[in-house]
């Protein structure tokens, strides 16, 4: 009777665990993500709700392609197309070296995947390198929408637990209720750097305090002048005024001029005026031919 | 009212369907400050609303993107085959979930969408009359979950208890799953409020402000009254025609023969009624741009909700006609065959309408349009005070957009205090 084969558990979701799977009919290679649904009396819970109503209208290659969804009273199982891994565990592989060619296009398709989110109306709002599947491929595909939700109008007060700390933006730390699709870019961005990088992460805070101030020497602390109204966020604390690093070369040595400049438009303290998924595909980072990159 | 506060919430709005830039630019330091929502005005929930409204992703990147694929997804809604003769547990769920939704501050959209599964639900299953307030609610409680945030979703087992615990934990889990399984999961979809709430910052603009003022100017030279009210500002009559407009889009749920009008068309229709209710030019090319509609393709419906607005102000509420949704809607209910014994399983309140019944709500309906009149029956009904109303009837109850509008009216959402949830009739 049963569709799939389970095979060995692959991980731990935002909810639910996911294992390796085959079709018996096809035999192909799924993954399963698995919920129990007798532990609590309210159903289907709300992540996974939103994450297969948002997947059924997300159709796109550098989206994971949501299959199958079995609905019994005992457990719900998302069936997903299965991907090898996911980026957290390629930059493991990596030993501290990738190919530009390759971060370009890891970034360029993340680029896509998600300015196909914010133009039909979703946020993902939980990007981080273990929710970008890679295939054998090399396409990359967002995936774990547990957290996304249809941001719909209005934007209004989203529970500020989104977004794992080192990818959370200086709004969102500092409590900032309204948002849009401002948050999912300031997470691209700290991947762009990552990527660069070959896996270390740009910003690691171990706390909010720390992740501001780990920004900020950085990009510098932003003031009413540099950001309005940025001392009237609900979270805001005054922090010490560092300035501007000048040589984002040193930061990111691996990443030429383009790489950079598309990165300083990503990383933007001030949510509004931080580059949209669809305007960072047209930059020039992506044009240059592959041997340009260092 | 109050004055409205001098921020410019409208100047938040930095897409491509503000009029001049000119305008966008008038209040630089709200333009650029789009996160502070603290201030003077906190107390002020119609101002609040409002500036939220202003607040939307209208100002991002992808405005016009949003409003394509919304377009999009319209498209593909279930249509409503008007199978369903529930429409007396239609308006009392629908009023039930109306007073939920106020009680746990779920929002307009949410209220809307679970509208839409409940009539489509309806529509596909017969469910048994006391099964239909469960069905309500875990619509309800599903279009929270599509449309607002976490900390305002309540759980089942705190919507149970405002209803006096009339319906166990499993049931709702049950139905939850009959419905997604019946709608494939395909939940998220736009609804007339989801567009209203698109335009409403967006709908007046200064030039229609401008050319109000100037009508209102001339009339008063000739007949020296005005005969619309006078506002000080333009943001004062934004906020007061938004608040009508969003009433109104509520209204239009009451009004089944909508059911299957695209919601952007109805969302327009609104916004044409509203406007010419209140002396403004009803559409225009910008009106055009914003909504992709003509005046001709809104007309039809928005006359329709005009005359049900002055229907409703010409009569004084006394007069208004509140029946007893029992004694009016008791002709449904010859339609709905026996109850169904075996209540005990929460499967067993379902069951799909026959075709011989999908044959007669055919006959009913088909080739029905919308300018079409209605066959009416006229009766007489004696009211307590003795005083005798004449009632019109139509033959087909769930296509009676004037058997709704007799519904008792809910006062607007903004204004209205929240109140504890009646017990209503059928758990009683």
């Amino acid at each position: 009777m049963q569709k799939y084969d389970k095979m060995e558990k692959i991980g731990e979701g935002t909810y639910g665990t996911v294992f390796k799977g085959r079709n018996r009919d096809t035999m192909e290679i799924v993954a399963l993500k698995r919920v129990r649904l007798d532990e609590d009396d309210e159903g289907v819970p709300s992540s996974a709700l939103r994450e297969i109503c948002l997947l059924k209208e997300l159709k796109h290659k550098n989206i994971v392609r949501l299959i199958d969804v079995l609905h019994s009273d005992k457990k719900l199982t998302l069936v997903f197309e299965h991907c090898d891994q996911d980026l957290k565990k390629y930059f493991d592989s990596l030993n501290g070296e990738i190919d530009m060619a390759v971060c370009r296009s890891f970034m360029l398709q993340l680029l896509r995947g998600l300015s196909f989110c914010h133009s039909h109306n979703v946020l993902h709002r939980d990007l981080k390198p273990q929710n970008l599947l890679i295939n054998k491929n090399g396409e990359l595909k967002l995936a774990d929408f547990g957290l996304a939700r249809a941001f719909g109008i209005p934007v209004k007060c989203y529970s500020a637990e989104v977004v794992t700390l080192w990818y959370r933006p200086p709004d969102v730390l500092f409590g900032a209720k309204l948002y849009t699709t401002s948050i999912d870019m300031w997470s691209a961005g700290c991947i762009l750097a990552e990527l660069a990088d070959a896996g270390r992460p740009l910003f690691p805070g171990s706390d909010v305090l720390d992740q501001l101030m780990k920004i900020f020497r950085v990009l510098g602390t932003p003031n009413e002048d540099s950001w309005p109204g940025v001392s009237h966020l609900s979270d805001y604390v005054a922090l010490p005024s560092f300035p501007a690093i000048t040589s984002w070369s040193q930061l990111v040595p691996r990443l030429n001029s383009k790489g950079r400049d598309l990165l300083q438009k990503l990383l933007v303290c001030r949510p509004n005026q931080r580059i949209s998924a669809e305007a960072a595909m047209q930059h020039p980072f992506f044009t240059e031919s592959a041997s340009s990159g260092h | 009212m109050a004055a409205v506060p001098s921020v410019l919430f409208y100047s938040l709005i930095r897409n491509e369907f503000v009029l001049s830039h000119q305008e966008a630019m008038a209040n630089p330091q709200a333009e650029q400050n789009i996160f502070v929502i603290k201030g003077n005005h906190e107390n002020d929930k119609e101002y609040t609303e409002v500036e939220r409204l202003g607040k939307t992703h209208w100002q991002s990147d992808y405005a016009c993107d949003i409003f394509k694929s919304m377009q999009e997804l319209e498209q593909r809604r279930r249509p409503l085959k008007y199978q369903s003769p529930q429409l007396k547990e239609r308006q009392e769920t629908m009023q039930l979930l109306q007073d939920v939704k106020r009680t746990f501050k779920l929002s307009r959209c949410a209220f809307h969408l679970a509208m839409y599964y409940l009539d489509r639900f309806a529509d596909h299953f017969k469910i048994q009359s006391d099964k239909f307030a469960l069905v309500g609610l875990s619509c309800l409680h599903i279009a929270a979950q599509i449309e607002d945030t976490d900390p305002f979703i309540p759980r089942y087992s705190e919507i149970n208890r405002s209803i006096k615990g009339a319906y166990t934990a499993n049931e709702y889990k049950v139905v939850e799953r009959k419905i997604l399984r019946f709608f494939n999961f395909e939940m998220i979809r736009p609804t007339t409020a989801s567009f209203v709430e698109m335009f409403s910052c967006t709908f007046l603009t200064h030039t229609d402000f401008h050319d109000y003022i100037r009508m209102l100017d001339g009339y008063e030279r000739v007949h020296y009254t005005v005969p619309y009210q006078r506002f000080g500002s333009f943001e004062q009559m934004l906020t007061k025609l938004a608040k009508q407009l969003l009433r109104l889009a509520n209204f239009t749920l009451s009004l089944t023969s909508f059911g299957n009008v695209a919601p952007s068309l109805v969302a327009a229709a609104c916004i044409a009624a509203v406007r010419q209710m209140n002396g403004v030019k009803r559409w225009s090319q910008y009106l055009i741009d914003l909504t992709n509609y003509t005046e001709a393709q809104v007309e039809p419906y928005s006359e329709k909700l005009t005359m049900y607005y002055y229907y409703q102000i010409t009569q004084s509420p006394e007069q208004v006609l509140l029946p007893e949704l029992g004694n009016e809607l008791n002709i449904c209910e010859h339609s709905m065959g026996p109850i169904n014994p075996n209540w005990s399983s929460p499967d067993s309140g379902f069951e799909e309408h026959s075709t011989v019944l999908a044959d007669i709500t055919e006959t009913l309906t088909a080739g029905r349009d919308l300018n079409e009149p209605l066959t009416v029956l006229k009766e007489f009904v004696v009211l307590e005070d003795g005083t005798t109303l004449e009632v019109n009837r139509y033959t087909s109850p769930y296509r009676d957009p004037e058997a709704t509008l007799k519904r008792r009216r809910q006062e607007d959402d903004l204004e209205s205090e929240i109140q504890p949830y009646k017990q209503p009739k059928m758990f009683g």
